[in-house]
């Protein structure tokens, strides 16, 4: 509870003005009402007693009525009929002030108590039925005493009116003793009208008692009437009246002779202390006014005093609810001017102050939200997250944010080698740190690796209070980096293996062409020959694995044309399916729209039944392979998450198999040349790495995709070209041609010059050997006769075989050129693809195919 | 002093004016406040003065009584309640329109009905007992009449005068008026229970006094003239007993015994209408006697514990008749008399 100035006032002007005033008032109240109520009832007493001696006087005037009736009348020697007489006319002119009847009954009494005449204004009086009254009260009492007796009041059976009997002893005038009594029956009713005009104040009512408090008189007859009774006090007193109200009630006895009765006055209190309760009105009245005037000062000067001060409070709730520009009332009053003057001051400053920072937090608001990757500030020691950016996404927060709640959804801190926990680490060493930690993406339900760089923040004892963690989404990053380093070790494998063939290949040139020249020479029936035969063989397979080398190494030269995939498909789909078994289907879904590529269609179909035979002993227990085509555009997208890719319209090769499927360690490997999951013998472990490299070679793209048990897909993307298909048709030459002309052979090889000359020589050939391309350009230029074609390697030392060629163009122009090689180091080929009007041979050279290449280089 | 200065002092003025201005409106408040309180504390102390609208039903089918009514509204008169201004009254006073007149005071819901006779007592009683509207009646014996069962404890919503006692009185005084009655002529319908019992009270009386009743009971004013020639002969005087019929048709009563010479008494006041002596009530005195108990109940008092009234009885004299009958009133009755008709032929010249 607080107190206000206001009701500390109040309570001031009550206690200190209202207060005294009021009790003075109460005490003399209290001093005036008892003195005024001793005063009202004495004052009523007097009243009273006055009123009864009046009433007294009434019946008293009754009573001397009779008392002349019997000094003007001496009944005991009157007859009866005078008495009679004497008496009924008295009956009626014995009348109250009103005319009223007083006397209803008068009965004359003989000395011995026998009745002697009797009137009656109301009855019959019958002449025979004479009563005796000698044994009553009321001849006994008034002859003993020789005095007026009173009857006890008694009630009119037929009217229930009060009556009384009044017995006047009739005195004998010379002996002065009792002779007769004269009963007067006397109707108290005339009494009533006697008390109906007392007036007892203003609502006052007087009666009359008798000694039991029945009431025989009031000015409301039927009280008497109902058999009223009244308790009389003894002294004046405020009590219930007959009225029924509190009055003031006072009764005064009148002893009527032998009768003693109560005249009572009652007045209602209401009336008789109207004066006492006027005056308290006044008294209140002032005491009100008094306090509404010190209310009404309280009020002026609350509207000096706290006006002020609620105005000032007002102005500090505008301000504290951001309203600025609201300024302090300025009064009057020098105290309040001063402090409304420095709360502008203050207010003014605070204002400063506060947009101040506002700018401040604005500002770096600003930079934390311009953070693209999440970023938040983390309690150590509950993990609740206290600060996110909207990079975070982590909505609303409460003191509820766990880290690990919104990060992971898991209810413990993070922990482990794939969730370390940045705080535990910074709290540690107490520096920042970075690590790697994967976090779930809830929405995708798959995991990301973050690069979380973790910050501690101090306070002031230097215990680190909170950690900010900067995550930054690698990803892609990662995926990218680890695409990069196999293209980089497939294309380091690639070198080596390429270098390898190239050598081979000239080995094999010798094999092969020696092979063949000898079997040539051989009979048929020659026992050298099955040996020479295994010889051969062995070299073609050797040479078989070369190029699969020089495939994967993307070395080997390819004949690029425009194909039609489908087509290619189609055609194969009678080879494929003899060569993979019959408990293999295979499912074509060729899309007619997939179309056109720039390829070597030898070495596509290469891909494709490496492909399938893979599928298939993917599936030693049968299955399907299905082979699918379709155009498909690889957008910026794609691109950024596959390294190498560049974006545009590609025709896709899907080769899907529902085998075994491999496991990720197995598809990490699965284009390393060698790398075999096959038995010892029965793989080579080239197939897919000459898929690679024949892919690569056509600028196109391979992936796989594979599932333990559910199978493997590899999807190949070829650049799609929009010219159309050409179909060419493989001339066909007759075997080892004849020919006169003279050939120069440039190879730094000897055993392949040498197999040059045992081949071509026989057939009529006019050979001219040269080591480099030095020795070549000197003996071209020493050459007596025409050269017409040269056969050259393309990597001598010295001088490559296209500088030799054009060194020799400049000495003659007219002469063919055939380039052989084992591969291609970009002298003539790029990206192995032969440069324009440039005709080549590959190595090993086989003797049939290098005469049927010279015919065909020599007839353009 | 610039002209903005001192407009900016005027303004400053009205301000502190209007506030003054307003700690004056609340000192005013409080003081009317006060006022009020006391005034209606002195209001409370006043006693309600009856400003109430009433509405009185008056029922009295006998037509030789009217004067009860006169005195009923003069009384309620004197006590402040002036017909057209505070109150109203719906008369029947008929006995053809009774039940007309009670359904009409039903329906405008009447605040007292005043009732004469003991049939159109019972009659409205019972009509507006259950709807608590309070009766005062004038009638000759509400306890033997069955109206009521006692008189100091009416109970219900009833109460009024009775008027019964003066018959036997009545009967002494034609006596003392005229001894030598021996035979008095009673003509009688009964049309009321009073008409019964005041017989029976007559009767007792002329067994007292030796004289012999001729009780002739009449159905209609046409009886009458036969009834006086069939007894004329017999009789030496009438009667009057308290009866609807007789009351109605005194006048013709009194005139058919005019005819034979024959003195009219009575237990009423109908020396007024030519019974030579009679003893019994004014009817406007009845009247008067039954509005202080009316007066009563509109002040709030319950009609059932007001105590039934006796009214008084007067002895009424008509010289005038007597003169005409030939009979000489002796003084004795002159000065009991509370009222005579005088004499205004030759006698005064004696």
């Amino acid at each position: 509870m607080t107190d206000s100035i206001r009701s500390r006032l109040i309570t001031i002007v009550i206690s200190l003005a209202i207060i005294p005033l009021l009790l003075l008032g109460g005490v003399l109240i209290w001093q005036n009402y008892i003195v005024d109520i001793e005063q009202i009832k004495e004052s009523q007493k007097r009243k009273t007693i006055l009123a009864s001696e009046n009433i007294f006087l009434v019946l008293h005037e009754q009573e001397n009525k009779i008392l002349t009736l019997l000094k003007m009348h001496y009944f005991p020697d009157m007859s009866q009929e005078e008495k009679r007489h004497e008496l009924s006319k008295f009956l009626s002119i014995a009348k109250d002030k009103e005319h009223g009847y007083v006397f209803d009954n008068l009965i004359l009494l003989d000395a011995n108590g026998r009745e002697s005449q009797r009137v009656s204004r109301t009855h019959l009086v019958r002449s025979n039925d004479i009563a005796d009254w000698a044994q009553s009260e009321q001849f006994t009492k008034s002859v003993s005493t020789g005095d007026i007796f009173y009857s006890h009041i008694f009630f009119s059976e037929h009217t229930g009116e009060p009556v009384l009997n009044m017995s006047v002893p009739i005195l004998d005038l010379r002996t002065q003793e009792p002779i007769g009594v004269l009963v007067a029956e006397m109707k108290l009713k005339f009494v009533w009208h006697q008390i109906t005009a007392l007036k007892i104040g203003k609502n006052g009512k007087a009666f009359l008692t008798n000694e039991n408090g029945r009431v025989i008189v009031h000015p409301n007859r039927s009280i008497v009437l109902k058999n009223t009774s009244f308790e009389i006090p003894e002294v004046t007193k405020i009590m219930q009246g007959l009225n029924g109200k509190k009055s003031i009630v006072v009764a005064q006895k009148i002893t009527f002779g032998n009768l003693p009765l109560f005249f009572v006055t009652e007045v209602p209190t209401s009336e008789a202390l109207q004066h006492i309760y006027t005056s308290f009105y006044i008294l209140g009245a002032i005491l009100l006014l008094t306090l509404a005037a010190s209310i009404a000062l309280v009020f002026v000067l609350m509207r000096q005093i706290v006006r002020p001060l609620e105005s000032l409070a007002t102005t500090a709730r505008d301000i504290s609810r951001g309203d600025y520009s609201k300024k302090a009332e300025l009064h009057k009053i020098k105290e309040f001017l001063e402090l409304s003057n420095a709360f502008n001051s203050m207010t003014g400053r605070l204002h400063e102050t506060i947009e101040n920072l506002e700018g401040q937090i604005n500002f770096v608001e600003n930079v934390i939200e311009s953070l693209s990757h999440p970023l938040y500030v983390i309690d150590v020691n509950d993990y609740t997250v206290k600060m996110a950016n909207s990079a975070a996404n982590f909505g609303m927060l409460s003191s509820d944010s766990k880290c690990h709640m919104l990060t992971h959804k898991s209810d413990t801190p993070c922990g482990g080698p794939e969730h370390p926990c940045t705080i535990e680490e910074i709290k540690k060493s107490g520096r920042p740190v970075m690590m790697q930690h994967i976090h779930c993406d809830h929405e995708n339900d798959v995991q990301r690796i973050f690069e979380v760089y973790g910050y501690p923040i101090f306070n002031d004892k230097g215990e680190i209070a909170q950690v900010i963690e900067y995550n930054i989404d690698i990803t892609e990053k990662k995926n990218l980096e680890d695409q990069l380093r196999q293209a980089q070790k497939l294309e380091a494998i690639g070198s080596l293996a390429s270098g390898v063939a190239h050598d081979f290949n000239n080995l094999l040139t010798t094999i092969l062409g020696y092979g063949e020249l000898g079997l040539m020479k051989l009979a048929a029936d020659d026992p050298q020959r099955e040996k020479i035969e295994a010889i051969y063989e062995a070299g073609v397979k050797a040479s078989t694995l070369t190029r699969q080398l020089l495939a994967f190494s993307r070395k080997q030269i390819l004949e690029m044309q425009v194909i039609n995939l489908n087509n290619l498909l189609e055609n194969l789909t009678k080879m494929l399916a003899r060569m993979i078994g019959e408990n293999i289907e295979i499912r074509m879904h060729l899309d007619p729209s997939a179309g056109n590529l720039m390829a070597d269609p030898g070495q596509i179909e290469q891909i494709i039944m490496n492909l399938a035979i893979n599928a298939r002993d993917a599936m030693p227990d049968g299955g399907s392979i299905t082979i699918e085509t379709q155009e498909f555009a690889l957008d910026e997208e794609y691109c950024n998450i596959h390294a190498e890719v560049v974006p545009g319209t590609y025709v896709a090769l899907y080769v899907t198999d529902n085998g075994t499927g491999m496991p990720p360690e197995v598809m990490e490997k699965i284009f390393d040349p060698f790398y075999t999951t096959k038995e010892k013998g029965t793989g080579t472990g080239l197939g897919l790495s000459t898929v690679y490299g024949i892919v690569k070679q056509h600028k196109g793209h391979i992936y796989v995709y594979s599932e333990l048990g559910s199978g493997t897909t590899f999807k190949i993307y070829f650049p799609r070209i929009e010219t159309a298909a050409e179909d060419k048709i493989r001339k066909v030459f007759p075997a080892m041609e004849k020919g006169v002309e003279t050939i120069l052979v440039a190879d730094d090889e000897p055993s392949i010059r040498k197999l040059i000359r045992d081949t071509l020589e026989p057939l009529g050939y006019k050979i001219i050997e040269a080591a480099d391309g030095e020795e070549a350009l000197e003996l071209f230029r020493r050459s007596e006769c025409k050269i017409d074609m040269l056969l050259t390697d393309v990597i001598m030392p010295k001088m490559t075989g296209k500088k030799l060629v054009e060194a020799l163009s400049a000495e003659q122009k007219e002469f063919k050129v055939l380039y052989m090689s084992g591969y291609t180091d970009n002298v003539i080929v790029h990206q192995g693809i032969l440069d324009e009007n440039i005709e080549f041979i590959n190595k090993p050279l086989i003797p049939s195919l290098l005469t049927k290449k010279i015919r065909e280089v020599l007839a353009k | 002093m610039s002209k903005l200065n001192r407009s900016l002092n005027m303004k400053k003025f009205w301000q502190s004016g209007m506030q003054t201005i307003s700690v004056y409106f609340r000192f005013l408040f409080c003081l009317w406040v006060v006022s009020c309180l006391l005034i209606s504390l002195q209001a409370c102390n006043k006693v309600d003065q009856a400003s109430e609208d009433y509405l009185i039903g008056i029922i009295n089918p006998n037509k030789g009584t009217h004067d009860i009514n006169k005195g009923f509204i003069e009384g309620l008169t004197s006590h402040g309640f002036v017909e057209g201004k505070n109150i109203r009254y719906i008369q029947a006073l008929n006995s053809a329109d009774l039940d007309k007149a009670l359904e009409e005071m039903l329906a405008s819901n009447v605040d007292l009905i005043f009732t004469v006779t003991t049939p159109a007592t019972k009659k409205a009683y019972s009509a507006v007992k259950a709807k608590g509207i309070p009766v005062v009646f004038a009638l000759y014996d509400p306890v033997s009449g069955n109206v009521i069962k006692s008189l100091s404890n009416p109970g219900e919503n009833i109460t009024g005068i009775q008027i019964r006692g003066s018959v036997s009185k009545a009967l002494d005084w034609l006596l003392v008026a005229s001894p030598e009655i021996k035979n008095i002529f009673v003509p009688v319908k009964f049309d009321s229970p009073a008409t019964k019992l005041s017989l029976s009270d007559l009767q007792k009386a002329a067994d007292i006094k030796g004289v012999t009743l001729f009780v002739h009971e009449l159905s209609s004013p046409a009886d009458i003239k036969k009834a006086f020639e069939d007894n004329a002969k017999n009789i030496d005087a009438v009667f009057l007993l308290h009866s609807i019929f007789i009351s109605t048709n005194t006048e013709k009563i009194v005139q058919e015994a005019m005819k034979y010479r024959l003195p009219v008494g009575g237990g009423t006041s109908s020396y007024t209408k030519g019974a030579m002596i009679t003893y019994g009530v004014f009817a406007k005195e009845v009247g008067k006697q039954a509005s202080r108990m009316a007066n009563l109940i509109l002040q709030g008092a319950q009609a059932g514990e007001i105590p039934v009234e006796t009214a008084e009885f007067y002895l009424g004299v008509n010289m005038e008749i007597a003169h005409k009958a030939g009979i000489t009133i002796p003084n004795e009755i002159l000065v009991h008399a509370d009222d005579i008709i005088p004499y205004k032929g030759t006698a005064r010249n004696d």
